[in-house]
């Protein structure tokens, strides 16, 4: 994985460019969608059971494939207010998207991402950047700083 | 007609009280088929792995030689040559000596994924190694756990949590 900095951030960027055009895109559903950049990570809850001295992995990897994702952030979105519920899914959807587009390019020596699951036992990855890569959160890092500073200006001059 | 009534000081309508059963249905219902996948994944995964896992390597270690096999794990001796891979799954620690192609830097501590061909006596002569440096993949730990305080600063000046309906609302 690319660390969750720069999941989250990729996440905040890509809000901030589509709210030029769409309004749905407010802060409160940018911070919906980098919660959604994560779902997907909902399987690192295995670090926890490593420490306790259990290997959950064969279990819990479903979490970090499109369909388990899809899942994960239904389960989420009934966490929030009836009428808002489908939009919060959607925003999840997004934000996990983006985690799971980031997570593909990822180099290993074998194997992949499940992206068929449970329809197809396919593995694949892009292989163009190492799981310990921190060029991507630094890129992400600097970029979300321009981003905030420029609407940041933009609401006070607006 | 508008059915109201307080409860505890608050405003409930029937059409609020009624979204928590649905919704104990809904997540029950999610969580089932989550489960399922998870339980689907568990039993069929051995049948679909590209190269053995560790289990069968160990049990049936005569099988594998001469194949390619694939294993990471974390370094715990450096050679002048080779070094050795300690690999862990299921609670089972197996140690792995590594003839690499050419030259390359590990240290103690670091992960490594090796892709290569089993020889006797847990040898592995590899054909693809990816290596990351123990700060390299400590250092992913601390920005992920950076990036989580900053999500709950973000998430939680947006949303708010409301306990007697159990979700969360816009802050205004």
């Amino acid at each position: 994985m690319p660390d969750w900095l720069a999941h989250i951030l990729v996440a905040y960027i890509l809000c901030s460019i589509l709210r030029i055009k769409f309004k749905v895109f407010s802060k409160e559903n940018t911070a919906i969608v980098m919660v959604g950049a994560l779902i997907p990570d909902i399987v690192k809850v295995g670090l926890i059971f490593d420490s306790l001295g259990m290997d959950v992995w064969d279990f819990i990897a479903p979490f970090h494939t499109p369909v388990g994702s899809i899942l994960s952030a239904a389960l989420f979105s009934l966490l929030f207010e009836f009428e808002a519920r489908k939009r919060i899914f959607s925003l999840l959807i997004l934000g996990a998207s983006t985690h799971l587009a980031l997570d593909f390019l990822l180099m290993h020596v074998s194997g992949g991402m499940l992206l068929l699951f449970p329809f197809s036992w396919g593995k694949w990855q892009l292989g163009v950047i190492q799981c310990d890569n921190y060029y991507v959160a630094l890129v992400a890092l600097l970029l979300a700083c321009v981003i905030y500073i420029i609407s940041n200006k933009r609401e006070e001059e607006g | 007609m508008n059915k109201k009534r307080m409860r505890k000081g608050f405003v409930i309508n029937e059409y609020d009280k009624k979204i928590p059963k649905s919704r104990a249905i809904i997540a029950l219902s999610l969580l089932f088929i989550l489960f399922l996948l998870c339980a689907y994944y568990q039993t069929n995964h051995e049948y679909h792995r590209e190269y053995p896992s560790l289990k069968d390597i160990v049990m049936n270690y005569e099988k594998y030689i001469g194949e390619t096999i694939s294993i990471s794990g974390e370094v715990v001796g450096v050679h002048s040559t080779t070094f050795q891979l300690l690999e862990r799954e299921d609670s089972e620690n197996t140690i792995f000596v590594v003839l690499p192609k050419s030259n390359v830097d590990v240290d103690i501590g670091d992960k490594v994924e090796v892709l290569g061909t089993l020889g006797p006596d847990y040898q592995i002569s590899a054909e693809k190694m990816i290596v990351s440096e123990r700060w390299k993949h400590e250092f992913v730990y601390v920005r992920s756990f950076i990036a989580l305080i900053f999500l709950v600063f973000v998430f939680m000046r947006n949303w708010k949590f409301d306990l007697m309906r159990i979700e969360f609302v816009r802050r205004d």
